[in-house]
């Protein structure tokens, strides 16, 4: 994660004046979220010609018009209220299921890191199985001596 | 300024991984402001729903968020996809903003008060009225409307801009019609 900055860092390609030499729309709205030397360029220019100063002017008075008009929301209580309960049981259901997959997932990962040959218990052992098969064949052996020599 | 601070130490939390101390400080400080913004889009209706689906999708995107943006603007554009979202479930349009409150409810405090404004704002093309909206209503900066919009920089100040110039001139025009 990184640090948030104030606004998104863009090239601004923002046109200050048209070809009569006179400010164009973009500059002479939003002219405070400028770039400061489009914005002393802005400035320069009202100062010298009195039809963008004007044209600015009553573009500054509808903008601050809709701004005043701007309607307000009353949030009820119980919506506040509730809401936040929303959040705060999700947040806790999805660290629960997140550790919940994290147990899960160490498990895996630990089965993947033992891929290795895992050791048999010692009755599967073909050393086990060697020597009672050699056991077997000498009692068969003894079993067939006895019966011969009586 | 006081977005400001509250912004620093959201983003302090979310970098100690304290997600519950960072959810309860965007509730604290942004609450008020996306609730008020989810109602202007869809009524106050069906505001509550839908804000608590917002919080539950900003929830869910909350750790992957990269500081493109304010942690308001990014709130504010999570509010904006889950009301499209919503609207496109209830009816097929698919133009990308959203739309008022629909079925012509009386809303209180809902609408702008100044009844001339409203109609010539309400003429307005969608986006640049909703440009509008974010920057003049929400106290956004450009850039983060152009974020949540969608659009570059450049191309949503030049439609706010003419936005404003239009209306501007329909308020004058308006002046001098005979009434």
């Amino acid at each position: 994660m990184t640090t948030p900055t104030p606004h998104i860092v863009e090239p601004d390609e923002v046109r200050i004046l048209d070809e009569h030499g006179c400010l164009t729309l973009e500059a002479m709205c939003f002219t405070t979220q400028l770039q400061p030397e489009h914005r002393a360029v802005v400035e320069r220019h009202i100062r010298s010609c009195a039809v963008c100063a004007q044209q600015q002017m009553g573009l500054a008075r509808v903008t601050e018009r809709v701004r005043a008009a701007r309607p307000r929301v009353p949030v009820p209580g119980e919506a506040k209220a509730l809401a936040r309960q929303v959040a705060l049981r999700t947040l806790a259901l999805r660290r629960a299921h997140k550790s919940k997959s994290r147990s899960r997932g160490d498990w895996r990962s630990t089965a993947r890191l033992r891929a290795l040959p895992r050791r048999q218990p010692w009755y599967r052992s073909q050393v086990f199985w060697a020597v009672t098969l050699l056991g077997l064949a000498g009692a068969v052996l003894v079993a067939v001596l006895a019966i011969l020599l009586l | 300024m006081l977005h400001t601070m509250s912004e620093t130490v959201i983003v302090a939390a979310l970098k100690r991984g304290n997600l519950r101390r960072a959810v309860e400080l965007i509730l604290d400080t942004y609450q008020d402001e996306v609730y008020g913004y989810c109602a202007s889009l869809v009524g106050s209706a069906e505001s509550g729903g839908v804000y608590q689906q917002v919080l539950v999708t900003a929830l869910e995107e909350l750790p992957t968020f990269n500081g493109v943006v304010s942690i308001r603007a990014w709130l504010y554009g999570v509010a904006r996809r889950v009301v499209l979202r919503f609207q496109q479930e209830g009816k097929a349009s698919p133009e990308p903003v959203p739309s008022g409150p629909t079925g012509g409810e009386d809303l209180p405090g809902l609408r702008p008060t100044d009844v001339e404004l409203e109609s010539c704002f309400s003429g307005l093309d969608s986006v640049p009225r909703e440009l509008l909206q974010l920057t003049l209503w929400h106290g956004l900066l450009l850039s983060e409307a152009a974020y949540i919009t969608g659009r570059s920089l450049p191309e949503a100040r030049r439609l706010a801009a003419e936005g404003l110039s239009a209306l501007s001139g329909d308020l004058q025009r308006q002046r001098g019609a005979p009434s």
